[in-house]
């Protein structure tokens, strides 16, 4: 078969300059590869953060009020468009540490009774829920960094008083994927903030607010 | 008739000022003529050259080349027209740097059906020893002999030639001119060339002298001189 003579002006061309031809083949392949992955990374990531949400009931709205009786909780969900609302107590405590001049604080957070939890915990390791009075259940992030297994004991201080926890579990939660404690606070230190999960009978009875 | 030329102009709108390269030319040629258009820098010959070599389209007017009116062409047809009617010879030759004489006109009749053969016309053109050599290794006469190899294979019903002797020596030059006598005399090719150097019109049939755009002179020469004796 006869070559057409351009393709023949190509070939010769590619041959006297070999070494371009080759390093740019090289980076096209390179930045390819390189790209797919990422897209294939980045991908997963989103089906992976979706499917975390799914999982854990994510909410789609938070509020923060001082108190709020739990008739009026219920009266959120005959709202259209509201398919459930839950409202939970959370406050910061300071937490005792062997260190003197370290100061950590921990969010505690109640979990309700019932099924269908919103922002449910994701379990890593033992129980999701603290089952029992002075069980509580501590975020991933906060445990790894302060070296906190399950069954150890631990001491935040609430109000003055120190209490004396029993670690049921190591869990994930969707609203702490990223933990900050504020939106001031964007480059989190895990080990000098953390969240505890707390029963809601167990956070009546310590920080004062009844079920009505 | 050949070639017929009906009221052809071309500009250019720069903003607010237009630049007139082509005012009106009309002309006719004939089949196997020697036509020599010659002009100063700027007078439009080049212009006019491109726009009957099919490689420019003029503002107004109408070219027919053997009776078919190629400035109603679309790009298809007009690059139909260019690849099978046309050659081309330009002044810095054109050659493709990495083929040899061979392929180069290769590269050429590759393209037509109804080419000539390639190692002839080669001879002909006093490279038969030379095929196989790339441009770099020839001189700016023998690259140029290839150009006039690679336009005539193609056997086309015009030869254009821009300056063929633009770059190169006087003796060199007028090998050239002679050989493309030759190709007007034995193949009875129509040949226009352009030029600025006023000795070349001694060897034309009909010389055009162009000045702003406009043809001001159409001068029969009934006794073209011989190429060999011209001097510049």
């Amino acid at each position: 078969m006869v070559v057409k003579k351009l393709n023949l002006r190509l070939f010769r061309q590619i041959k006297s300059t070999k070494g371009q031809f080759i390093s740019i083949t090289l980076m096209v392949i390179i930045a390819l590869a390189i790209f797919i992955s990422m897209n294939m990374v980045s991908d997963n990531l989103s089906v992976s953060l979706e499917t975390f949400y799914e999982m854990t009931n994510f909410t789609d709205l938070f509020t923060e009020v001082v108190r709020i009786p739990q008739s009026a909780i219920e009266g959120l969900e005959s709202i259209p468009g509201v398919s459930k609302a839950q409202g939970r107590v959370r406050t910061d405590v300071l937490f005792k540490v062997d260190n003197q001049n370290e100061k950590v604080r921990v969010r505690l957070i109640s979990i309700p009774e019932g099924d269908n939890i919103l922002n449910e915990n994701y379990i890593i390791e033992g129980e999701k829920h603290p089952e029992k009075i002075n069980e509580v259940a501590v975020l991933q992030q906060f445990a790894t960094a302060r070296n906190i297994k399950v069954g150890d004991r631990i001491t935040p201080v609430i109000a003055g008083k120190e209490y004396n926890f029993f670690v049921s579990g190591i869990i994930a939660n969707p609203e702490y994927i990223y933990l900050m404690e504020n939106e001031m606070n964007l480059l989190p230190a895990p080990d000098k903030f953390g969240i505890l999960y707390i029963s809601e009978e167990m956070a009546q009875n310590i920080l004062g607010y009844q079920a009505r | 008739m050949i070639l017929k030329v009906e009221n052809i102009s071309k500009y250019y709108q720069m903003g607010e000022v237009k630049v007139t390269a082509l005012n009106n030319v009309s002309l006719e040629i004939f089949d196997g003529e020697f036509i020599v258009i010659l002009g100063p820098s700027g007078s439009g010959k080049s212009t006019l050259l491109n726009i009957i070599g099919g490689m420019d389209h003029p503002s107004e007017g109408k070219i027919y080349v053997s009776g078919k009116e190629i400035t109603k062409f679309d790009d298809k047809e007009l690059t139909l027209y260019r690849r099978n009617h046309i050659g081309f010879v330009f002044q810095f030759f054109n050659l493709m740097a990495n083929l040899t004489a061979k392929e180069n006109v290769e590269l050429a009749t590759e393209l037509t059906n109804d080419a000539l053969d390639i190692e002839e016309i080669l001879n002909e053109v006093g490279l038969g020893d030379r095929i196989d050599h790339f441009p770099s290794q020839m001189s700016g006469g023998e690259q140029q002999r290839v150009a006039i190899a690679r336009a005539i294979a193609k056997n086309p019903v015009l030869l254009l030639c821009d300056e063929p002797t633009g770059s190169l020596d006087f003796k060199t030059g007028i090998k050239i001119l002679a050989l493309l006598k030759k190709v007007n005399e034995v193949h009875k090719k129509t040949i226009i060339v352009i030029t600025h150097n006023i000795a070349i019109g001694e060897m034309a049939t009909r010389v055009l002298k162009m000045r702003s755009g406009e043809i001001v002179e159409d001068i029969k020469n009934e006794n073209p001189m011989d190429p060999e004796r011209i001097e510049w």
